[in-house]
């Protein structure tokens, strides 16, 4: 899951690291509001945790190992707010004194393995804890789903900061720069070992050592898990709703046999007759012949995505026109996810405010 | 009854003892990191023997333990466990490794860094439940265990919540359920109340009654006198001086 | 004296006769193993210090900030290049560098970049799939790895870890961030080392074959769980220690270094690397 340098270009790092400064600021914003005093060591304390979680040999069937990467663990017993920041500054140092993950890639890491995974198994265990609390099994099932959800939806994420790069960038002839494979192969390559061995490390590797904590020393859990308690003694217990969950689910569950099937065809596509009609419309007499002919065999001939090579190319704009271009469709590309995960955490909120208006 | 099985046991241990020492170090050199923290150590540990090493901070004693206990191989001489070569070729088979991991037991100068179990019943249960010991005798040797080191009432409580002289009582508890032939104990009353640190003398002078082998590490001459012990003095330049020496302490002030 | 001599009960007064069947428990010894070496690389921290070579000692005396920042500017360069020529001139100088530093060196530099090399290629095989320019773009990124996680390492090699964040602080990263990276550093080890004395104080006493309701996810469970512990109370401790020493949340950064000779000399070599990726 640490993306090494190389596999993403520049642009696509800038991005990612833009991306995730107000992530990193809203975190340590909110940790400070939480705790009740100073509590500056607490972070780099976790990150050394998090990092050594990270090294740890977790058996697998069949007399192999594997690592999880912990960050649903940190999420659960923290928060997500701590746990984004425990997990950055782990995979910080690992880059700078292991050389594991990249150092331009680190905001992408970051992305995948500081935000996206305790953030996604905090939501997921708090909706799934808040129905299953009273049951014996509740909290582990949760916990197990809310990493195996985590770090599917990180590595999905991962698959598609891979896949987009020979869409972008290529070279004059077409050539990928950077990682060469498509959607159509990134995302199941990433996502079927993801969902079949890692997930469940990292969710076995959760439950196992939340369960240890909270039956040893449940007062040290600060995370979703405690301020649930917290209300289920005021008699207001939450219930958060499912349906993102399940939504998550399922569309991870059917994200890989459709990625096989279709996504790389139709991003070419698209692509291809984006490109020849913008073309056309710039008016540029070089291309036009050859698009206005016979777009198939144009759209055939052009490797998938480099339309804005080309597109830049004839219009004559420098390094820096290209970069501002590829930039600009990675804020967009981002804005879009951003988006997507907004409404998702719309849905939540408004269904716990059904929780809590049927509750009083 | 007990005392008859004793007397046995001391018998065939004197017996055993002029053939083969329990433990036998020769000549054994270790290295960590360029500096050399056992240097040609040559000692002996006989059966039903109670022996202390004493020694400034950084002499080698804990090294010398784990070296004891296979966590550590020799850079360079033998090490005899009941006249058999400990390397790295007889820790290879699991089920040797296993024989000898049981036969020694190891208690840490850190019980925090020893115990890992959701709850003080199952810490001591963790090493004779493996043994495969029926249901009945196994709940017994635990509650024994538990017994003689008074934290039977402690069983379902988290080690985190223990005091530290609780902790070290069940680290010890943990170990001696499994009933290894020898002891290996870094500092055992280390920062004990007398309270804790009676039941631990206690149960040595005990142990070591009923034949089996003790050996500690400590910095406390009484301790060293109350359980009549023998003492092996390191010194700082990492040699042995097995002869009992004048006064340790005027000997590491002398060095200076 | 209260009490007696204790009584022993009779099964520990027998000596034990026990037959293990035998089974390995390779997990926890990976893990000792694993935590050892992580432990012995945070306690040398670099290691050129106790044995570099010549160019080693001399990268050692350029000044951290410095030392960063030419790294990520080196690595960028070699992200950016798409010059068969500049790439293979990093690649010399990435290979001169680890040819010329002892075993010890060699293993903390070379093997994890050619480990990171090694999955590029492994991955340029399926790329065969999509023809020819994707196996080639990963064969690229292959040595572009390569040189990449050696000049990374390298810098985590000579300079010692205490350096790295004082750097940091130089960057002007802000106070909060730097000490977060410290604390960081500082207990890995602690907590290594806790983690590692668990381990073995599991395989010590794993002297059988695993009884229903011992598992080895619980025993591991229980390791990561009072790591977690251990690193709580740390933190507590560690928070409770800075009041008591009238700590009022700024955190003390240690004096920016002038720019000295060996700086400029660095910063010459680095800039002449990014002009010649310019031109190449």
């Amino acid at each position: 899951m640490h993306i090494p340098d190389n596999y993403l270009s520049p642009q696509t790092d800038v991005v990612m690291a833009v991306a995730m400064v107000p992530v990193w600021v809203h975190c340590i914003k909110k940790v400070r509001a939480t705790l009740d005093r100073e509590h500056m060591a607490f972070l780099g304390i976790c990150a050394a945790f998090s990092f050594l979680l990270m090294m740890f040999n977790v058996p697998l069937p069949g007399g192999t190992t594997g690592h999880a990467v912990g960050g649903a663990l940190i999420a659960l017993l923290l928060g997500p707010e701590a746990a984004a920041i425990a997990v950055s500054v782990a995979l910080a140092l690992q880059a700078l004194l292991f050389g594991d993950g990249g150092v331009l890639s680190f905001g992408a890491n970051c992305f995948n393995m500081a935000f996206v995974l305790p953030f996604v198994a905090a939501i997921v265990f708090g909706a799934l804890n808040s129905r299953l609390h009273d049951k014996s099994w509740g909290t582990s099932v949760s916990a197990v789903v809310s990493g195996w959800v985590g770090l599917c939806l990180a590595a999905l994420c991962a698959a598609i900061e891979f896949g987009i790069q020979p869409m972008l960038f290529t070279n004059v002839s077409g050539a990928p720069l950077y990682c060469p494979f498509p959607l159509s192969v990134a995302i199941p390559a990433m996502l079927i070992p993801h969902m079949l061995v890692a997930g469940v490390i990292e969710g076995v590797a959760t439950a196992a050592i939340y369960g240890f904590i909270k039956k040893t020393a449940p007062s040290i859990i600060v995370g979703p898990e405690a301020v649930d308690g917290q209300l289920a003694a005021d008699g207001t217990a939450k219930k958060n709703s499912l349906i993102p969950t399940l939504i998550l689910v399922a569309v991870l569950v059917l994200a890989t046999p459709l990625g096989l099937l279709a996504t790389g065809d139709a991003w070419g596509e698209w692509d291809a007759e984006g490109a020849a009609t913008a073309v056309q419309e710039a008016g540029d007499d070089s291309l036009q012949a050859s698009v206005g002919l016979d777009a198939p065999t144009f759209a055939d001939a052009l490797p998938t995505g480099d339309y804005l090579q080309v597109y830049s190319e004839e219009q004559g704009l420098g390094f820096a026109g290209q970069a501002a271009m590829y930039i600009l469709s990675g804020v967009i590309g981002v804005a879009v996810l951003t988006i997507a995960f907004r409404l998702v955490s719309l849905t939540v909120k408004e269904s716990g405010a059904h929780g809590n208006s049927r509750a009083a | 009854m007990a005392n008859d099985t004793n007397n046995a046991m001391g018998a065939s241990g004197a017996a055993g003892a002029e053939i083969t020492p329990l433990i036998e170090f020769r000549d054994v050199v270790f290295s960590y990191a360029g500096h050399t923290v056992v240097d040609s150590v040559s000692l002996q540990v006989n059966r039903g023997e109670l022996v202390a090493l004493l020694g400034p901070n950084g002499c080698g004693k804990t090294t010398i333990m784990r070296l004891i206990n296979g966590l550590e191989l020799a850079d360079a001489g033998t090490y005899l466990f009941d006249g058999h070569v400990v390397d790295a070729a007889y820790l290879k088979d699991s089920a040797t490794a296993q024989r000898f991991h049981q036969r020694v037991g190891f208690v840490f100068q850190s019980a925090d860094a020893q115990l890992f179990c959701a709850t003080v019943g199952e810490e001591v249960a963790f090493g004779p439940a493996q043994m495969g010991l029926p249901a009945d005798e196994l709940e017994r040797r635990v509650r024994d265990a538990m017994g003689l080191f008074q934290v039977a009432d402690l069983a379902d409580a988290s080690p985190y919540q223990l005091s530290g002289g609780q902790k070290k009582r069940v680290a010890l508890a943990a170990v001696v359920s499994m009933n290894p032939d020898i002891l290996i104990l870094d500092e055992p009353t280390n920062g004990l109340d007398e309270d804790s640190c009676d039941i631990v003398v206690n149960f040595l002078l005990a142990y070591v009654a009923a034949g089996k082998t003790v050996l500690m590490s400590t910095h406390h001459q009484d301790l060293v006198r109350r359980l009549g012990a023998r003492a092996i003095y390191i010194d700082r330049y990492h040699h042995v001086v097995e002869a009992p020496s004048p006064s340790y302490g005027t000997e590491s002030g002398a060095a200076e | 004296m209260l009490m007696a001599i204790a009584e022993l009960p009779s099964w520990l007064a027998a000596e034990e006769r026990y037959e293990p069947v035998g089974a390995r428990h390779r997990v926890m010894q990976k893990n000792v193993l694993h935590l050892a070496s992580l432990l012995e690389r945070v306690r040398l921290g670099g290691g050129a210090h106790e044995g570099g070579s010549m160019v080693d000692r001399a990268l050692s005396c350029v000044s951290a900030p410095v030392r960063l920042v030419g790294m990520f500017v080196c690595v960028l360069c070699v992200c950016l290049t798409q010059s068969p020529l500049y790439l293979m001139l990093m690649a010399a100088i990435a290979l001169v560098l680890v040819a010329v530093r002892p075993v010890r060196g060699l293993r903390a530099t070379f093997v994890p970049a050619l480990g990171a090399a090694g999955l590029a290629v492994v991955l340029a095989l399926p790329a065969l799939l999509l023809g020819a320019s994707a196996t080639g773009a990963m064969l690229k990124i292959a040595l572009k790895t390569f040189i990449n996680v050696s000049l990374v390492l390298g810098v985590s090699w000579t300079l010692t870890w205490s350096r790295m964040s004082s750097a940091l602080k130089m960057l002007h990263l802000p106070d909060e961030v730097i000490f977060t990276f410290d604390m960081a550093l500082k207990h890995i080890e602690v907590l290594g080392r806790t983690a590692h004395d668990l381990c073995e104080s599991v395989m010590l006493r794993s002297v059988g074959s695993a009884p229903a309701g011992f598992s080895r996810t619980d025993s591991l469970a229980g390791i990561m769980g009072m790591t977690f512990i251990k690193a709580m109370e740390c933190s507590r401790a560690m928070d409770e220690a800075m009041l008591c020493r009238g700590f009022a949340g700024a955190y003390p950064a240690p004096a920016r270094a002038g720019f000295g000779w060996r700086d400029a000399v660095y910063a010459a070599v680095v800039a002449l690397l990014v002009v010649l990726c310019a031109v190449l």
